[in-house]
């Protein structure tokens, strides 16, 4: 899939998505975070959290992703590389979930990295002071919806957030990385004897 | 010797540049308070050509906080000078009078909204200091006090005074509402405690130096 038609999908598809606040999404967010932080004690168990719901949103979000655009006429065909994955992610997904578009740098043939320049969760957020805090990763959210959303099509990967603007980065950058390339299969209970 | 003379030297500089420049206002401090009249943010802005240099710490007899307190009532207390926290002190009487026990809010004129009736205006002159007030709807209060340096002449009509005054209250007003929008985006974020505590976020104080640093530079 071409990079300009993936962009133009994207933009497309986001037209079409019902709105939804700002400022009540990105409070939204800062709200559960800060519930976390007092749930939580240490920010590893914290930034799982965040994956782990990421995760579940994640895969929701695909099936609605394929669905929609489907219903808007526009095909999405397989990737044939893991770096046309990485460009439907950023121009089509990424836009039509937030309005936001995000860079991809392809590192190598199994790994990329995505950069948001704008990030809607973190509108008014600024991480307080005491250096317990660096290693919070406030948008982690991201790379569970990530995980999660490729798993569905049977691309395990991991991601991480390399870069993040609320600790002094210019960038915010997740580097994903693919573990496998899951078999299609039904489970053990099912398999033909 | 010689590093005196040229103190002394940039002293004169500065003080004759600030005659030049005919009307000047420059705000010397900043307070943000809450509902109950607790201080929340306190902040000074004396250059470091000011002309009173005694430290008052050292006068009073009170040591000096180190600069690397994490306690979060030491720093601002170092940051504004116990001068500029008496005056501060004195015009919230002012301000509770005003804006305190019914019929309160009689500084505002019928109709008004927004910003307009947020903003007090004149609390009290001290010397040369003047203070002025702001109170939002949900009772934070912003105190500036400003020095005017202006050097209108006595024998000014009364016209050209009132109009320069009128002029001065327009900057602070409208330097009081930016500093209303720095703390709202300062509530807005989900790591800092809302109403009572403390402000201590290095975005806010870095906000706040902008827009008076600007207000210092072209006023």
């Amino acid at each position: 899939m071409s990079k300009s038609s993936a962009a133009a999908n994207g933009h497309a598809l986001w037209q079409k998505m019902p709105k939804a606040n700002a400022e009540l999404f990105a409070l939204t967010y800062g709200t559960l975070v800060t519930e976390l932080v007092r749930d939580y004690e240490t920010t590893e168990e914290i930034n799982e959290q965040l994956e782990k719901m990421g995760y579940s949103i994640g895969v929701r979000c695909v099936d609605e992703f394929l669905a929609k655009a489907d219903q808007a006429g526009m095909t999405i065909p397989s990737c044939r590389a893991f770096g046309e994955t990485a460009e439907v992610l950023a121009k089509t997904g990424f836009r039509m979930f937030l309005g936001i578009s995000v860079e991809v740098q392809m590192i190598s043939d199994s790994s990329f990295s995505l950069l948001i320049y704008e990030n809607p969760l973190s509108l008014f957020v600024e991480l307080p002071a005491d250096p317990k805090w660096k290693d919070l990763h406030y948008s982690n959210l991201y790379c569970g919806i990530l995980r999660g959303s490729l798993e569905q099509v049977n691309l395990k990967v991991e991601c991480t957030f390399v870069k993040d603007v609320l600790r002094g980065d210019d960038v915010n950058e997740i580097r994903v990385e693919l573990k496998e390339v899951l078999q299609d299969g039904a489970g053990e209970e099912y398999q033909e004897e | 010797d010689g590093s005196q003379k040229i103190k002394l030297k940039l002293e004169i500089q500065n003080t004759i540049l600030r005659l030049l420049l005919s009307s000047t206002m420059t705000l010397v401090s900043l307070a943000v308070v809450g509902k109950t009249n607790e201080p929340l943010f306190l902040k000074e802005f004396r250059d470091e050509h000011s002309m009173e240099d005694i430290p008052e710490a050292e006068l009073f007899g009170l040591t000096t906080v180190t600069k690397g307190g994490t306690d979060g009532f030491s720093t601002p207390a170092k940051e504004c000078s116990l001068r500029q926290q008496f005056i501060l002190h004195a015009a919230l009487d002012r301000f509770d009078e005003l804006a305190g026990p019914p019929p309160g809010f009689g500084w505002r004129q019928e109709g008004a909204t927004g910003t307009d009736a947020m903003w007090v205006g004149l609390l009290c002159p001290v010397d040369e200091l003047r203070c002025y007030g702001y109170v939002t709807t949900t009772k934070i209060k912003l105190l500036a006090v400003v020095e005017d340096t202006s050097t209108a002449a006595p024998s000014s009509s009364n016209t050209t005074i009132h109009y320069q005054s009128q002029v001065m209250e327009g900057e602070v007003k409208q330097l009081l509402v930016k500093i209303h929008r720095l703390y709202v985006e300062h509530t807005l974020n989900p790591f800092n405690k809302v109403g009572d505590a403390k402000i201590t976020s290095t975005r806010f104080d870095q906000g706040v130096s902008d827009c008076i640093g600007q207000f210092n530079r072209t006023v």
